[in-house]
C-alpha cells in the first residue's frame, strides 16, 4: 500500500530527522518515482530548511551586548583566578 | 571494551596534537554545523604539559569541546567571543521564539551571565551547545511568564486535516509552484521575502518555532531538542513537519505573487 501525497509530506520533513527505513522506505521511494509533486515538495522542503538556516546566521549580536558580556567574562575569571591562588 | 580503549587512545593522542584544534568542521543533517572553530593562536597554557588532561572518556565530549571548556575556565577572552559569537544566532532565535524579540538581548545576557557563574560546575553530560541552549530557553520561559505574554503552549490546533491543497484522497490538488532559485542565497536575495519569513515565523505558535528554530536554525539534534524541551520525538517530528511546510508555503506564495 503505497503513502498518499499528504502522507509522503510528512513522511519527506521526518526523513530529515530520522531516516525512514524499511518497507515504508520502499514505498516512500516508490511514491516519490511515480509522482513529481511529491518529488518537488521534497527538493522544497530542503531548499526551504536550508533558508532557515541561512536566515539565522543572519543575525549579529549588538555590538554592546558584546563587550558587556566579555568584560563580565573577564571580569569573573581574574577574580576566579585570584581566589584559586589564595592559600588554603 | 577494546573498541573503547581505542577510542580513549584516539581521544588522548588528539587532545595532544595541536593541529586537531585548528580547522574543525562539523556536518549534521546537510546543515552547517554552528561551531566552526579555527583556531590559530592557542593559549601558552597549550598543549598541556602537567601530564592530566582532561579524561575524554568520563566528559563525554568531543575534543573541540574539551579544549573550549578548558578555555573558557582558564579566561580565555578570544574564545569566549568565538563561542559567544557563534552560538548567538541560535540563542536569539530560541529567546524570540519563546519570549518575544524585545527581550531577546536580555534574556541571552542573563543567560550568559549565568553560565559564566555556572562553567566550572558544567558536567559535559550534554554538549556545551546544548547546555547554553537549556539555559537561554529556561531564562525565556521564566521571563515570558513575567512578561505575561500571551502564547498558548498547547495552540496547535490547524487545518492540517482540511487543507485545500490536497483531494480527497490526499492526493495534491493544489500543488507548489516551480521556483526561480535554487539555492538559500538566491531566496533570500529578495529582501521582501527574507521579512516575510521573519514575520511568519513569528506567528507560528511557540513550540513550532522553537522547535524549527532549535533544529533548522541552530542544527541541534533531535535528542538534545528533546532533552532541553522535554518532549517526545515524536511530538518534535509533528512540530517541525507543520513549520517546515509552513515555511515552504510561504516561499511557495511569494514565488507565485512576489507578495508577502
Ligand atoms: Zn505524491
Amino acid at each position: 500500500m503505497l503513502p498518499s501525497c499528504r502522507q509522503v509530506a510528512v513522511q519527506l520533513s521526518e526523513d530529515r530527522d530520522e531516516k525512514i527505513t524499511g518497507f515504508k522506505r520502499f514505498a516512500l521511494k516508490l511514491h516519490l518515482s511515480m509522482c513529481r509533486h511529491c518529488r518537488r515538495y521534497g527538493k522544497q522542503l530542503e531548499l526551504s530548511t536550508k533558508t532557515i538556516n541561512l536566515l539565522a546566521h543572519k543575525s549579529r549580536p549588538d555590538p554592546q551586548l558584546k563587550a558587556a558580556l566579555i568584560d563580565h567574562f573577564t571580569q569573573l575569571s581574574v577574580q576566579r583566578k585570584s581566589e584559586d591562588e589564595k592559600p588554603q | 571494551m577494546l573498541a573503547a580503549r581505542v577510542n580513549d587512545l584516539i581521544c588522548l593522542s588528539r587532545f595532544f596534537s595541536r593541529n586537531t584544534f585548528e580547522k574543525i568542521e562539523k556536518k549534521e543533517c546537510g546543515l552547517p554545523h554552528l561551531f566552526y572553530y579555527q583556531v590559530n593562536e592557542p593559549s601558552s597554557s597549550y598543549p598541556p604539559n602537567n601530564g592530566t588532561p582532561i579524561n575524554c572518556g568520563e566528559l563525554h565530549l568531543p575534543n573541540t569541546e574539551v579544549y573550549l571548556v578548558k578555555e573558557l575556565l582558564a579566561g580565555n577572552q578570544k574564545i569566549f567571543e568565538k563561542v559567544f559569537s557563534d552560538l548567538y544566532p541560535l540563542m536569539h532565535s530560541v529567546a524570540c521564539s519563546i519570549a518575544g524579540n524585545a527581550i531577546a538581548d536580555e534574556i541571552i545576557q542573563e543567560a550568559w551571565v549565568s553560565a559564566i557563574k555556572a562553567l566550572p560546575k558544567f558536567e559535559g553530560r550534554s554538549s556545551l551547545k546544548s547546555w547554553l541552549v537549556r539555559i537561554v530557553a529556561n531564562e525565556a520561559k521564566t521571563r515570558r511568564r513575567k512578561e505575561s505574554r500571551s502564547v498558548s503552549l498547547e495552540s496547535m490546533q490547524e487545518s492540517w486535516a482540511t487543507d485545500p491543497r490536497f483531494d480527497e484522497r490526499s492526493h495534491w490538488v493544489n500543488p507548489s509552484s516551480q521556483w526561480h532559485g535554487d539555492t538559500p542565497e538566491e531566496l533570500l536575495s529578495a529582501q521582501e521575502l527574507e521579512d516575510c519569513l521573519k514575520k511568519n515565523i513569528d506567528k507560528l505558535p511557540e513550540n513550532q518555532q522553537v522547535a524549527l528554530q532549535m533544529r533548522d536554525a541552530g542544527g541541534l539534534s533531535m535528542e538534545e531538542i528533546c532533552n532541553i524541551l522535554d518532549v517526545s520525538p515524536s511530538n518534535i517530528r509533528v512540530l517541525l513537519h507543520r513549520a517546515r511546510d509552513k515555511v515552504l508555503q510561504v516561499i511557495d506564495h511569494f514565488q507565485q505573487t512576489g507578495e508577502c
